[in-house]
């Protein structure tokens, strides 16, 4: 549970605290008590504990998503590496956030080939990408000036993984231990989606079904994010708190392995 | 009862239960609670997590979870998280006016309030007659200074994902696991654009993202941080091994 501990000390409000606030934040911090009881570096990790098997789930479920998932992730780690290859290709401003997020993804490739692994599985390879989407971005090759075109599909992915790794988290209760620990992958899927969404001066979260000003290639990235009802209860009937759009905003969905494979294949040579 | 040592079998399973790893949480005043309460006794028995104890004993009315109601008991506690992460925008944003919240910061925050509220008042209604209503408390937190509610909303979208992550390999119902992961990823994106806001395009720990993963927490650890801006106090009767 290494990955899980190092998540811990990352979170650890004492630790890399620097921006524009950071006077103000350090003194206020010193001075104020709830700010230190909300000190999350002390919490328990809850993984390794059990792990129960009580679904009619089986593992061929499991290593099926987490080869999925895996892919997903290949996905976005090459995606990544092939624009942090170009001298240049990154402007300076976003270059920090954006290697972060090459780091990230990469790290998440290791980390779920290893859960494979240690499942007695085998990850599979990372496959060739075009990355022109059959043609969609034509004539495109991380080349210098390319950057825009880049970052719409970075997003189109990372909205994509937040949505897909949900439909396969969902296959992963055969190993609830495995599953949650998943789960914590997912989460800074839905990070980095946020994170590339305001870099392109949009909200960090999807409204409706809108896929904004992303090519209709990735509308089923979105297709179903209009959904209201969660858990047989229709979240609709909240809509005085920021309307329906909030309503909507509120939820990530799921997509399946053969939905998210609608926008994936168009990737595949 | 002023020593351990004067405390009945009872309690003292209570309080000073050996080899529980949450026992941190139990402050470490109650070696010397006087915990003499009638409803406390009725209420309680040997094995019994209790959060909220003080040199007094609870430090208010007893919030009872029973994890004998499985999946129930989890969204029930979840409903209470969420109570006062609401709670604590909703008094955000009506302070508002004078704050030093920048334009974008109030209008990230406001649209993360209705978010919460959404969240919680699904919860509520999903849970209906068994929904717990707490009283959620924030003593001094200064709600019009960014670097305390900004900051403050930052670590409690951190707390939730960590709550949600932790919970997962808990939960029974595939209706139950679906809504939570529903709900998780949106708090990754609330935190990541809190973060966002306080350190812009940053990559470092204390940016959008700290890690490749997220943490998955011990319900009882979360309960823990969260205990003291709830005014009463949390008691999670059948514990499960490594809630």
């Amino acid at each position: 549970m290494t990955t899980q501990n190092e998540a811990v000390v990352a979170n650890d409000p004492e630790k890399g605290v620097v921006s524009r606030r950071e006077a103000l934040t350090s003194a206020a911090e010193k001075s104020s008590r709830l700010l230190t009881a909300l000190g999350v570096g002390a919490i328990p990790v809850a993984l390794a504990a059990l792990s129960r098997s009580a679904s009619a789930q089986t593992t061929t479920d499991l290593m099926d998503g987490l080869q999925f998932v895996l892919f997903v992730v290949q996905m976005q780690s090459e995606l990544h590496l092939r624009a942090a290859g170009v001298s240049g290709f990154i402007p300076s401003a976003d270059l920090s956030a954006m290697t972060a997020m090459r780091i990230q993804d990469a790290a998440q490739e290791q980390a779920i080939g290893s859960l494979i692994t240690s499942l007695n599985g085998i990850p599979n390879n990372k496959p060739a990408f075009d990355w022109t989407a059959k043609g969609a971005f034509p004539s495109f090759s991380f080349a210098l000036g390319q950057y825009s075109t880049y970052q719409v599909i970075a997003q189109g992915l990372e909205d994509l993984g937040v949505r897909a790794f949900k439909g396969q988290i969902a296959r992963m209760t055969a190993n609830t231990n495995v599953m949650s620990q998943v789960a914590t992958y997912g989460s800074i899927q839905g990070r980095h989606a946020a994170e590339i969404r305001r870099i392109r001066g949009k909200k960090a979260w999807i409204t409706t079904s809108s896929r904004d000003d992303l090519p209709a290639i990735f509308q089923p990235v979105y297709d179903g994010e209009e959904v209201t009802v969660h858990a047989g209860y229709d979240a609709s009937a909240l809509s005085a708190n920021g309307g329906l759009n909030a309503v909507t905003e509120a939820f990530d969905e799921p997509l399946t392995k053969v939905q998210a494979n609608v926008v994936i294949s168009k990737f595949l040579p | 009862m002023k020593s351990p040592a004067t405390v009945s079998p009872s309690l003292a399973g209570k309080f000073f239960s050996s080899g529980n790893r949450r026992d941190f949480l139990k402050t470490a005043a109650a070696g010397s609670a006087a915990v003499a309460i009638p409803a406390l006794l009725s209420s309680c028995k040997v094995g019994d997590t209790v959060i909220g104890t003080g040199n007094s004993g609870p430090t208010g009315p007893l919030l009872i979870i029973d994890f004998a109601k499985g999946d129930t008991a989890y969204l029930q506690f979840l409903y209470c998280h969420k109570q006062v992460q609401a709670d604590f925008y909703a008094r955000t944003v009506a302070a508002f006016t004078g704050s030093d919240l920048t334009a974008t910061e109030q209008v990230v925050i406001t649209d993360i309030k209705n978010h919460e509220f959404i969240h919680r008042d699904t919860l509520k209604a999903i849970l209906g007659a068994n929904a717990l209503t707490v009283t959620p408390k924030f003593g001094s937190l200064a709600f019009k200074t960014a670097s305390e509610s900004v900051t403050f909303a930052g670590k409690y979208e951190d707390l939730t994902i960590g709550l949600i992550n932790g919970m997962l390999q808990h939960l029974i119902s595939s209706a139950n696991i679906a809504l939570l992961l529903e709900m998780q990823s949106v708090e990754a994106r609330h935190s990541a654009a809190i973060r966002d806001e306080l350190f812009p395009k940053s990559g470092a720990s204390s940016g959008f993202s700290p890690g490749a993963s997220d943490p998955a927490y011990a319900l009882s650890g979360v309960a823990g941080v969260i205990q003291p801006f709830v005014t009463e106090s949390f008691v999670f009767p059948n514990a499960p091994a490594g809630l």
